[in-house]
């Protein structure tokens, strides 16, 4: 009993060993033999790469427009001012050097900086210097 | 004086009113409205009417057909890359494009990306849920022959207040097996916008 059991297992083995073996090697006309390589690299990946089957890859650019850039700069210079009133609200007026602590400008009055909101033109040497040291050293 | 400030005033400010009062109206998709001058309606559509006439009318499909004894091709949707300056969604032109396929019946259609993994799922939820003669089985999907890829690119060039922006969109449509690109569809839209 207990060898046509072990008997049979083994025919079991060799068949499922043969089936494997013969699906592996049976090559369709010109088919590279290493085919299994890539199968088994890709078999890995596949899923995560087929989420994104029937979806748009968003990969945008910024182009270079001088309205759009106006209209960010007048965004950043909005966002500075509220930024700069709400410290201001919070902390006191006059106790602190406002505009070095947000990083921006180099001193009271000079907005020519890189990081200032006010150097919104790129392309461009204009210096938003308004001359109003004196006024806010006050 | 007084009785006749107390009627033009109400007056003047209803008139006010019904001109800053917020307004929608319907109107037919088809007709071009452009405001900013961005990608808009009328383009995906123009895209969509080109792609949707080529791919249908190219010869890869009588091609294929003539290759498997009439036996339609079955197309997957892929990915479609935007590399504009600005946020398109493409779904709105493919969406024709796929609409057209099955309306024609002479593609045919299967879905890939997540409804695909969605249909899976479903179809696992029954192997334990549903009766057994309504119970669908694994491993019977259609496998694609082709998937349809595409890209969306464009090119500014713009002065002070005038704008000509450029959008090129591409579709290809490939052969799984081999690889090989059996159509290119090509749309190219240009503008000249001024403010």
């Amino acid at each position: 009993m207990k060898i046509s059991i072990h008997r049979n297992l083994l025919t079991l083995a060799v068949m499922l060993f043969a089936g494997a073996a013969m699906a592996q090697t049976t090559l369709a006309p010109d088919q590279n033999p290493d085919f299994a390589v890539s199968r088994a690299k890709y078999m890995k990946t596949a899923d995560s790469i087929n989420t994104w089957q029937g979806t748009t890859a968003q990969e945008t650019y910024k182009a270079i427009d001088y309205l759009a850039d106006k209209a960010e700069a007048r965004a950043n210079r909005r966002a500075f001012r509220q930024q700069l009133r709400l410290e201001r609200a919070r902390y006191g007026y006059s106790s602190y050097d406002w505009y070095n602590s947000l990083n921006y400008g180099n001193g009271w009055g000079n907005y020519n900086n890189y990081y200032s909101p006010y150097h919104y033109n790129r392309r461009s040497n204009f210096s938003w210097n308004l001359g109003l040291g004196w006024w806010w050293r006050w | 004086m007084k009785k006749g400030l107390l009627i033009f005033l109400p007056l003047t400010a209803l008139f006010l009113f019904s001109n800053c009062a917020h307004k929608v109206t319907r109107i037919d998709p088809s007709e071009q409205i452009d405001l900013s001058g961005r990608w808009n309606n009328t383009d995906s559509r123009l895209v969509a009417e080109d792609m949707t006439k080529t791919i249908l009318g190219a010869n890869w499909l009588t091609n294929y057909m003539a290759a498997k004894n009439g036996q339609r091709p079955t197309v997957i949707v892929g990915l479609v890359t935007n590399k504009s300056h600005e946020h398109i969604e493409a779904e709105t032109f493919i969406k024709d494009v796929e609409n057209s396929f099955v309306t024609s019946q002479r593609v045919r259609l299967v879905q890939g990306g997540k409804k695909r993994e969605e249909l899976r799922a479903e179809k696992a939820d029954q192997q334990t849920n549903a009766s057994a003669s309504t119970m669908k089985k694994f491993g019977l999907e259609q496998g694609a022959d082709f998937i349809l890829q595409g890209s969306i690119n464009s090119i500014v060039d713009s002065q002070k207040r005038k704008k000509v922006v450029y959008y090129q969109v591409n579709l290809e449509l490939t052969n799984i097996e081999t690889n090989e690109v059996v159509w290119i569809g090509e749309k190219k839209i240009a503008k000249y916008v001024k403010n």
